[in-house]
């Protein structure tokens, strides 16, 4: 059993990076595209991790140095957790549990945890404000995210009657039809929480409209990271290009039916171009709208995003307009 | 299999000998600690193999029972009184030692006493004695402020203590009118068993939960905790946030399952205890985003704590009133986790806040210095002290494979399990303010930009000592739950719920089912600690061996290519915790009106919260 695991592990770690790195180019190459530039080859994202590993390896002056150094492996170990935790549209995932939704949640805080650790122990006046604004990020976006996760189990609950925190339960559950005709994508159940999760997901991967915030390179150089140089900043870039499989990966296993069949290998190819659709949309958000204010970003996610999911929310628990 | 009453003996025993005038401190110090060690080491012999004999101290009768929940209960207190008495011996350095220690002594013994009775009338009268001794300690320092501080805790306490002991007067006189007196009737089996449904009974309790509960202390009857912890010295700290309000709080919890078949619909009851546990936590929480001073900030967060101690018992609460009336087995699993996760809170609440406390005090002791806009980067001044409150602050906010996540992940489960969605969602926004909090307390105080505090030397090995233990602590029953569940939590519910055999399924198997079967921390842990050490050899290779901290311009921080004199003195530079909280607290400014410190105020809210809650239950139909 642990082998099997600690197998499954490596083979999902190995596609989370490979899918992230993609979809990382896939990002970089549209953006250019969208502001009329070239763009980099389709080897940029590994060709700098390289370059960052070849650099000296750095420690500043008034930083808490244990803590600097520790805060970049807490980043990755934290993400990799995270891709395996989440199934690659599978359901009978051996990583899922029961609660495994909650452990998510949690190992989320972890990873942006590190960030601020990175950016407090800097010893820098530019990280330590990066660091205040992404714990105000997760704050403003725990609670939105928290309800749009744990809809599509209150949903089971309320449609075939059988509570499950389970991921891969969850994701089983959408593999019926609807009607016979439509997918039973959870998507078409709860159309509401499901754009405050994607909203979730964009700030999550830091992408433009309030990701961004902790890094805004025109107000606080590069937020929590402004330090970094060499391996550990190496260790993030690995992390930022995890990103874009784990979190889109979530979104797609929660709402969008994961790899939609049972038959082995279409699912996981399935599974893959829906994220591939899902970073395209999140790519094109990000290339449209500008960076917004901190208040800003919590009137929207406490106004907008909560609502959406309360909506959903007293739909299925109180039973009335539920599709 | 020793006898609960001899460590109660020794306690009181020792107490009264550090009050001797002329004895060598060394000998004072000697017999503070080992009459709480020794307690310890009874209590764990008698968590090993419980007393079933005749109890010494029931010829009086005190109705002492030794069984899984008052062995739980002890085992906090004898644990906590033992670190508070070895960090006491460099912390208190003046002449009222004589005086200090018989106090704690005192505080210590009632605890215990009141640990192990299910009697009320024990109760009322050891906690009584336990607010005067600690109110006596509150003013230790005879500062002005720290007078004001205990007549708002006297305040508050004699409300409380005016219910309950009107409470137990009513009982009384119910249950005189059966023919029954003396002091054991006051016992919570007996009561439970002989008492019938009348108003005046439901009145007489409701009393006595409201009195117990101002000194848990739920929503409006907390704001004497913040206030009376800040001023005391740092082990006093501990011992009113980690010992007193738990035992002397439970009690309200104890009533209501015990004299709940009392009621007509006891479920409102329930309902009502876990809302109050969710106000208090989220209140609490947010206000102690508006504090500066770390005691006090670390004060009000308690009391946010304590709302999830409430909530997780109050959800097991429910459950089990549930399965009482539905008979359905699901309510049970959902009462036995809600009663564990809450009972799992409340000893992890005790290890990591004595943590945090305990730090506060080396960096008070040391810098003479509580504010935290003050204090920065002291980690490479007091590491051991910055490490233990690292791990004390993130256990605290929920991060996995830390104590902390486990319990509040359990309360999530036994909130969504009981179908209560809009409570589980409360707790888990609550617990990304506490993290938001804890954030802006490490962030300031420990690590963070270094401005100034030169000279700063970490506190001495023996006061460093109980904060580094409790956090090791913190860290072993964040990755080995079970050894909680199976070893206290399991006896404690087993003898709560008084059921000989479950009917039905074993509680320990669901809670093995919920803990190994499917959260696995072994080998997520494992897991984890592989991918960490692997990527640090990764590093570690690409590292040079030795890098000299010389003062180039490349090791100095990052300025955005400022660094003359005249712009930005870069060692000088600090930047408050303000920057963490400022945008919370616009959105909260009701919860500060409310703590604008004044008694009166205070007083008149408590009176109106008693009423409010006394017609809810009267005329809900309860």
């Amino acid at each position: 059993m642990f082998w099997d695991k600690l197998l499954t592990f490596f083979a999902s770690i190995f596609l989370s990076f490979i899918i992230g790195w993609f979809n990382f180019w896939i990002f970089r190459k549209l953006r250019a595209k969208f502001q009329s530039r070239v763009g980099p080859p389709w080897y940029q994202p590994f060709a700098d991790i390289i370059k960052l590993f070849g650099k000296e390896f750095f420690i500043p002056s008034l930083s808490q140095r244990s803590i600097y150094v520790f805060s970049p492996i807490l980043s990755l170990s934290s993400i990799l957790i995270l891709s395996f935790l989440i199934p690659p549209g599978i359901p009978h995932w051996i990583g899922s549990f029961t609660g495994d939704l909650i452990v998510i949640i949690y190992f989320s805080v972890m990873f942006s945890l590190s960030f601020i650790l990175a950016g407090v122990s800097s010893g820098n006046v530019f990280s330590f404000v990066g660091s205040s604004r992404e714990t105000i990020m997760v704050l403003i976006v725990e609670l939105p995210l928290a309800i749009s996760l744990i809809i599509p189990s209150i949903i089971l609950n309320s449609l075939y009657g059988f509570p499950s925190l389970s991921l891969s339960m969850i994701l089983e559950f959408q593999f019926s039809t609807w009607f016979s005709i439509f997918p039973n994508w959870f998507i078409f159940h709860a159309p509401f929480s499901a754009l405050a999760l994607f909203i979730c997901v964009l700030t999550k991967c830091s992408l433009k409209p309030f990701g961004d915030i902790p890094e805004a390179e025109q107000e606080i150089i590069a937020g929590p990271l402004t330090e970094y140089g060499g391996p550990l900043l190496g260790l993030f870039e690995i992390s930022r290009l995890l990103r874009f499989y784990v979190f889109p990966a979530l979104f797609v296993n929660l709402y969008l039916g994961g790899g939609d069949t049972f038959i082995y290998p279409y699912n996981i190819i399935i599974f893959l171009i829906k994220i591939f659709i899902v970073d395209v949309i999140l790519v094109i958000v990000d290339c449209i709208y500008p960076r917004f204010r901190i208040d800003q970003a919590f009137k929207w996610y406490m106004t907008f995003c909560l609502v959406l999911t309360l909506i959903d929310l007293f739909r299925f628990s109180l039973g009335v307009l539920v599709w | 299999m020793i006898d609960p009453s001899i460590m109660i003996f020794l306690i009181f025993s020792s107490a009264v000998f550090s009050l001797i005038h002329r004895i060598p401190r060394i000998i004072r110090d000697f017999i503070f600690v080992s009459s709480t060690l020794l307690t310890l080491i009874i209590v764990i012999i008698n968590l090993c193999n419980p007393y079933t004999g005749f109890i010494f101290l029931n010829m009086f009768n005190l109705s002492i029972r030794v069984n899984g929940f008052t062995l739980f209960l002890s085992l906090i207190v004898s644990f906590i009184s033992f670190m508070v008495s070895i960090y006491s011996i460099k912390y208190i350095e003046d002449e009222d030692r004589g005086i200090y220690s018989f106090l704690v002594l005192i505080i210590v013994g009632c605890l215990i006493v009141m640990a192990f009775s299910w009697n009320l009338m024990v109760l009322f009268i050891f906690s009584e004695i336990c607010i005067f001794a600690s109110s006596l300690l509150v003013t230790h320092y005879k500062t002005s402020i720290s007078y004001e501080a205990a007549l708002k805790y006297l305040a508050v306490q004699f409300i409380s203590s005016i219910l309950i002991l009107s409470g137990i007067g009513i009982l009384y006189d119910e249950i005189l009118k059966k023919g029954f007196y003396g002091f054991p009737v006051f016992d919570l089996d007996f009561l439970s068993q002989y008492l019938e449904g009348n108003v005046a009974i439901k009145i007489g309790i409701i009393f006595i939960l409201i009195g117990f509960m101002a000194k848990l202390p739920l929503f409006p009857m907390h704001i004497w905790l913040p206030d009376a912890s800040t001023v005391c010295p740092a082990p006093i700290s501990v011992l009113l946030h980690t010992m007193m309000i738990k035992v002397a709080g439970i009690p309200s919890f104890l009533t209501l399952f015990k004299l709940s078949n009392i009621f007509h619909n006891p479920i409102i009851l329930w309902f009502l205890l876990c809302w109050l546990g969710i106000i208090t936590m989220f209140v609490n929480t947010v206000m102690a985003f508006a504090q500066d001073d770390v005691k006090r900030l670390l004060a009000f967060d308690s009391v946010g704590q304590m709302g999830y101690v409430v909530l997780g018992l109050g959800i097991g609460g429910l459950g089990f009133m549930k399965f009482n009336i539905y008979g359905d087995v699901t309510w049970l699993e959902v009462a036995i986790i809600g009663l564990s996760s809450g009972l799992f809170h409340m000893f992890n609440h005790t290890l990591f806040k004595s943590v945090l406390f305990f730090c506060s005090g080396n960096i008070e002791h040391e810098t003479g210095i509580r504010d935290i806009n003050r204090l920065g980067g002291l980690f490479n001044h007091m590491p051991f002290t910055s490490i233990s409150m690292l791990i004390g602050s993130l256990a605290i906010s929920g991060i996995p494979f830390l104590n902390g996540f486990v319990s509040k992940w359990m309360i999530y489960n036994a909130c969504i399990g009981g179908g209560e969605f809009i409570m589980a969602f409360i707790s888990i926004f609550t617990c990304a303010l506490t993290f938001a909090l804890f954030m802006k307390v490490i962030g300031s105080m420990c690590l963070g930009l270094s401005s100034f505090n030169k000279d700063v030397k970490e506190a001495s090995n023996i006061m460093i000592f109980p904060p580094i233990l409790l956090s090791v602590f913190c860290i072993i029953f964040g990755i080995f739950p079970h050894i909680v569940l199976r070893y206290l939590l399991y006896p404690a519910i087993y003898s709560l719920t008084s059921i000989v055999s479950f009917p039905v399924i074993d509680p320990f198997e669901s809670l093995i089912k919920l803990l190994y079967g499917f959260f696995d921390v072994y080998w997520l842990f494992s897991l984890f600690m592989l991918i960490s050490l692997l990527i640090y050899l990764i590093i570690h290779r690409f590292s040079q061996k030795k890098i000299p901290m010389v003062s180039r311009d490349k090791y100095l921080p990052f300025t955005g290519g400022v660094f003359q004199e005249p712009y930005m003195v870069i060692n000088e530079i600090k930047v408050s915790s303000t920057p963490f909280t400022w945008f919370i607290l616009r959105f909260f400014n009701l919860f500060r009106m409310y703590h604008g410190g004044f008694i009166n105020w205070y007083v008149l809210v408590i009176l109106t919260f008693i009423v409010v809650i006394f017609t809810l239950t009267i005329f809900g139909g309860v």
